[in-house]
């Protein structure tokens, strides 16, 4: 048989996307079934308290060891403590936010939002028109882009004594350089300054005042250096670690509205929520039609929609849930989906129990056989199973078969353990979305796992026997959760390291307050060491 | 002072970065030139002997049966097929000759018809066609850009790791505006999901110094911008004096902070200072406008948007990139004007090239999908616009041309199957080549080919020659392989690439594997 032939053979093997296993150790090793039905949680004590005889709580899981809380993550973490500074990086949206809300002045540029608009993409922001992702960290192209916006914004502000400049006179200050120094440090990052801030505050517009056309365009420069303060910049302003008291506490403010709402907190909320609880005023945000914009923004993103109504449809549904308190679980057992109005409306009674797997915005962007896209993004997006095709994965696979992928001890059944029945599953789905139940020659689609991994832990007709056990995995809660950390830190959750206590408290909270996602906000919020420069 | 006299008083180290530079041109002027000359001119004449380093990547897997690891064959999609249909061969549809898919001969090159657009380029180029791209897109892009070695995709990039352009711009860029500009998104195609590859994983911009870091190039439009923005922000007097203040900002805020988000900003910082500190000598408002080098070019407006299409169901998320021929176009202005030196060439279309079909389709259509258009417009007609004026573009004044100094490597990550089962014939597979072209390289040169029977590429010797243990036509193997016989790879694609730069192996930064193929080099 000649190489070729041998090749052609594979068929199913070679025209993956998504293939065998990077060799996580603890790689698709789900157990057997449970039964079909979504999990209902248990009705713990918050939080994982103790019972009435004063003993631990027993931490609460399914039956099967893939569906509890890792019992090798109980114990204490003993490696090198985390010291990295982590802080995210303003996005596109809070940065428009916090110059739109500071200057108060729409014509920028001649008109703000078609000028932030213009920048967007060295901003790197998401229109879902041009661009569709989200630069996560500084990048030069947005400090140059800042530049200009530090420039215009400043000039216009200091020329019309609007936004920082409002109430003041640049040209004769009222209380002397100092005092308006000042009130720019205030205005603008939201804090008094120190006093070496001050002093190189004024020294800095006593050394532009002779190489500026005026007065106002010296003041404007120092507005432009705190535009592009640190302070201004990152979500939580790094000066957190210096001040005290009511400017402490309106730094974590600004961390928790931009983090949440996507926006500075305002006056009103300054005031209201002063002294409260983090818990108290995360509640606050949550409840803020910005908190459920903003998040509906990060779920577009992260769903790859291009915001049309059909592929923002996922969206919709991770947004409902977070804004309403339904059971985590939804996202993949929901049988009704949301519309533009963010109601819940039903759907027809093919989708079954199948939340986002059988939305034609989720499916489109996923091909099914011969491809593995879906299954491998179904995988890796909720269950976090990543897969990657090593050179040495690639090596074995020159001489697989079809069959042999899913053959047990075969180098492929790694990965196609899963991802071969879980295609078979979604086969009444075609790539376009839409329901079928015969193939192209009329013949009947058989939409079962065919039983061909015998310890396939999802068995079963259609996408609703993956998903109704699916969540009951703790993969599929780890996953859910760091999806809500890559949207509120930027980064995922070290679980298995010193941040294992907090996946606890995460993992006791789904599970006392019925996968309610916003409780799991709270948590982070609240949990996460360092989170508000604490 | 000299260039070795700076470079010993900064240090002695090789590592100068873009600041020093700029930080030693703004106090001193640029060695040997006056100080108005301008950075971009004055560049040129200190860093030696200039290199520039173009990729030309075609995204998606290229039909390379048919491009530059020809081989005849029937075509079984035009009827009349004996074969079992595992065994069944399709082929573009084209006019056979003698019965066979031709392979045409122009100079010392045999190609296919995908190529056949590139013949007058040939004289200029070395072909290799025992090649092996990989069959996973995402991985096989990565190590295009990364080299071979292994490397977890998801794991955190070390501070060994360079992409080829980053290496190069390592050794070559210290002094330029913007060394890197790449047009390329390596999740665009959302084969793996980019909330999986936090900062720092898989494709990271910030290897290396920060002058090496990849600048996306994006479109004309943001272009001007950006070097508007670096414009309107640089100079002397009142904007340097805000630019000292957020430095010292910058410089308390970063002092004792390690991590990821931080280690970007101070990337960021320290690039942005380059850029404000060197960049106005550019006019933004008159480049990449210029009529003459635009019907050159044959760029229409659509050509400069970005596209976002969905291909083969994978998400419409965009590489931001302008069609080829505003890539080549800007790419030429950007060398030209010494702003930069390496630039990575991308098909605009995510998966443009990734074209899977069934057998209906193909016995439907009486063959596979033809990449000819594709392959002419994305590739063979901008090149040969940004060929011609690099050759007759003078180096400042060597007597040599910017093509003397410029190599270039065009590429795919994978070529197509022949064949397969019923739901995809034309798949993705490992026989695929790749070319070199440029000042350094062997012209009119082709090492390796595809065996007629064993479909495979029939590995070489390291001067080039077949390893004489496989039948020069068939592919069969006769004897003993060859111990020191190989297929070139991603890896040995990054290793001649820089070799053919002069940077030897031993001094390539990066951890690839591949070892360069000598014999493309003159």
């Amino acid at each position: 048989m000649s190489p070729h032939r041998n090749l052609l053979g594979l068929v199913l093997g070679v025209a993956v996307a998504a293939a065998c296993s990077s060799g996580n150790p603890d790689a698709l090793n789900a157990g057997g079934t449970s039964g079909a039905t979504p999990p209902t949680p248990p009705g713990t004590g918050d939080d994982g308290g103790t019972t009435a005889e004063g003993g631990p709580t027993p931490i609460p899981g399914g039956t099967l060891a893939d569906e509890q809380f890792p019992p090798e993550l109980l114990g204490p973490y003993t490696g090198p403590p985390n010291t990295d500074y982590e802080n995210t990086f303003v996005s596109y949206l809070q940065l428009k936010a916090r110059v739109t809300q500071l200057f108060a002045d729409t014509g920028i540029g001649g008109g703000t939002e078609a000028y932030f608009a213009t920048k967007i993409a060295l901003l790197g922001g998401a229109d879902f028109k041009t661009t569709f992702s989200e630069a996560r960290v500084a990048s030069p192209d947005f400090l140059v882009a800042l530049d200009g916006v530090a420039k215009d914004s400043c000039a216009r502000a200091a020329t019309n004594k609007t936004g920082p400049f409002a109430g003041s006179d640049p040209a004769n200050p009222a209380g002397g350089d100092t005092a308006l120094a000042t009130t720019l440090y205030q205005k603008l990052l939201l804090r008094a300054p120190l006093a070496q801030e001050v002093t190189d505050a004024v020294a800095l517009v006593t050394t532009l005042k002779p190489i500026s056309p005026d007065a106002a365009s010296a003041w404007a420069g120092l507005c432009e250096g705190l535009v592009r303060h640190p302070d201004f910049l990152f979500t939580l302003p790094p000066s957190v670690a210096v001040v005290t008291g009511a400017d402490k506490e309106r730094m974590q403010l600004v961390k928790l509205a931009l983090d949440l709402s996507g926006r500075l907190p305002s006056d009103a909320e300054i005031t209201s929520l002063a002294g409260k609880s983090v818990v108290e005023k995360v509640t606050h945000y949550i409840g803020t039609p910005e908190f459920r914009d903003f998040y509906y923004h990060r779920a577009q993103v992260r769903t790859e929609s291009v915001r049309t109504p059909e592929s923002s449809e996922p969206a919709r549904l991770w947004t409902y849930l977070m804004i309403n308190g339904a059971p985590m679980q939804d996202v993949l057992t929901a049988d009704y989906s949301v519309d533009a109005q963010w109601n819940k409306i039903t759907r027809g009674p093919e989708h079954g129990k199948s939340g986002v797997l059988t939305m034609p915005g989720f499916i489109k962007t996923k091909p099914g056989l011969p491809h593995y896209n879906y299954a491998a993004r179904v995988m890796t997006d909720y269950m976090g199973q990543l897969f990657e095709i090593t050179p040495a994965i690639l090596a074995g696979r020159i001489s697989a078969t079809a069959g042999s992928t899913v053959e047990p001890g075969s180098l492929c059944v790694t990965c196609h353990g899963i991802l071969t029945p879980l295609e078979f599953q979604r086969l009444k789905w075609a790539d376009d979305g839409t329901y079928r139940t015969t193939d192209l020659t009329g013949a009947t689609i058989d939409d079962s796992d065919k039983g061909v991994v015998p310890d396939y832990p999802f068995k079963g007709a259609g996408m609703e026997a993956f998903s109704t056990v699916a969540v009951r995995k703790e993969k599929f809660f780890r996953q859910t959760f760091q999806a809500q950390f890559l949207f509120f830190l930027g980064r995922q959750m070290r679980y298995s390291e010193d941040e294992r206590v907090l996946y606890l408290a995460l993992w006791n909270a789904a599970w006392s307050k019925q996968g309610d996602l916003r409780e799991i906000v709270k948590v982070i919020a609240a949990g996460v060491p360092g989170y508000l420069g604490n | 002072m000299k260039r070795r006299e700076f470079l010993a008083a900064v240090s002695g180290s090789y590592a100068i970065g873009m600041l020093d530079w700029m930080r030693y041109f703004r106090q001193n002027g640029v060695p040997g030139t006056a100080r108005s000359l301008g950075l971009a001119e004055a560049a040129a004449q200190v860093v030696g002997q200039p290199r520039f380093l173009i990729y030309w990547f075609n995204e998606g897997g290229w039909d390379g049966y048919s491009m530059l690891n020809p081989v005849a064959t029937r075509n079984d999609a035009l009827g009349g097929a004996t074969a079992a249909p595992l065994d069944q061969i399709y082929r573009p549809n084209i006019a056979l000759v003698n019965g066979l898919y031709p392979v045409s001969t122009s100079g010392n090159i045999k190609y296919g018809h995908l190529a056949g657009s590139g013949t007058s380029l040939f004289p200029d180029m070395a072909v290799v066609s025992s090649h092996h791209g990989g069959t996973f897109h995402s991985g096989s892009r990565l190590q295009y850009h990364m080299g071979k070695y292994d490397m977890t995709f998801s794991a955190k990039r070390g501070p060994d790791e360079r992409s080829v352009m980053q290496a190069f711009c390592e050794a070559y860029g210290s002094a330029y505006f913007m060394p890197h500009i790449s047009w390329h998104n390596w999740l665009a195609d959302g084969e793996l999901s980019s909330a999986d590859y936090p900062e720092g994983t898989g494709y990271y911009e910030k290897l290396g110094p920060a002058y090496a870091n990849t600048i996306y190039g994006s479109t004309p439009t943001v272009m001007r911008q950006r070097i508007a923005s670096v414009a309107a922000a640089s100079g002397a007097g009142r904007d340097k004096e805000i630019h000292k203040f957020v430095e010292n900002l910058n410089t308390n805020f970063l002092k004792d902070k390690h991590g990821t988000t931080t280690q970007a900003f101070a990337a960021a910082v320290q690039a942005h200072a380059a850029l404000v500190s060197g960049g106005a000598t550019l006019n933004p408002s008159t480049m990449f406008t210029d009529a003459t080098l635009r019907t050159e070019f044959n760029v229409k407006t659509a050509d400069e948007q970005t596209t976002s299409t969905a291909v083969n169901g994978n998400p419409a998320r965009s590489k931001n990139s302008p069609n080829t021929n505003v890539q080549a176009l800007m790419t030429y202005e950007l060398m030209t004007k010494g702003a930069s030196i390496a630039f990575w060439i991308e098909s605009r279309d995510v998966r443009g090239f990734d074209s899977h079909r069934s057998r209906a389709n193909v016995l439907s259509n009486k063959g596979q999908y033809d990449q000819k258009n594709q392959i002419d417009v994305n590739m063979w007609t901008p090149l040969k616009a940004l060929v011609a004026r690099l050759k007759s573009t003078q180096y400042a004044a060597t007597g040599k041309s910017y093509f003397d100094y410029t190599t270039i490597v065009l590429a795919s990550e994978m070529g197509r199957s022949m064949g397969g089962g019923d739901d995809d014939v034309c798949q993705h597979w490992n026989p695929s080549s790749v070319a070199f072209m440029g000042g350094a390289v062997k012209g009119g040169t082709q090492f390796g080919a595809v065996g007629t029977t064993s479909l495979d590429a029939i590995p070489t010797m390291p001067d080039g020659t077949l390893d004489p243990a496989y039948d020069a036509t068939t592919g069969a193997l006769k004897g003993t392989k060859s111990a020191s016989s190989f297929v070139s790879d991603a890896g040995s694609v990054y290793a001649t690439a820089l070799d053919l730069c002069g940077i030897s192996k031993a001094n390539q930064k990066g951890k690839n594997l591949g070892t360069p193929l000598a014999f493309v080099k003159k």
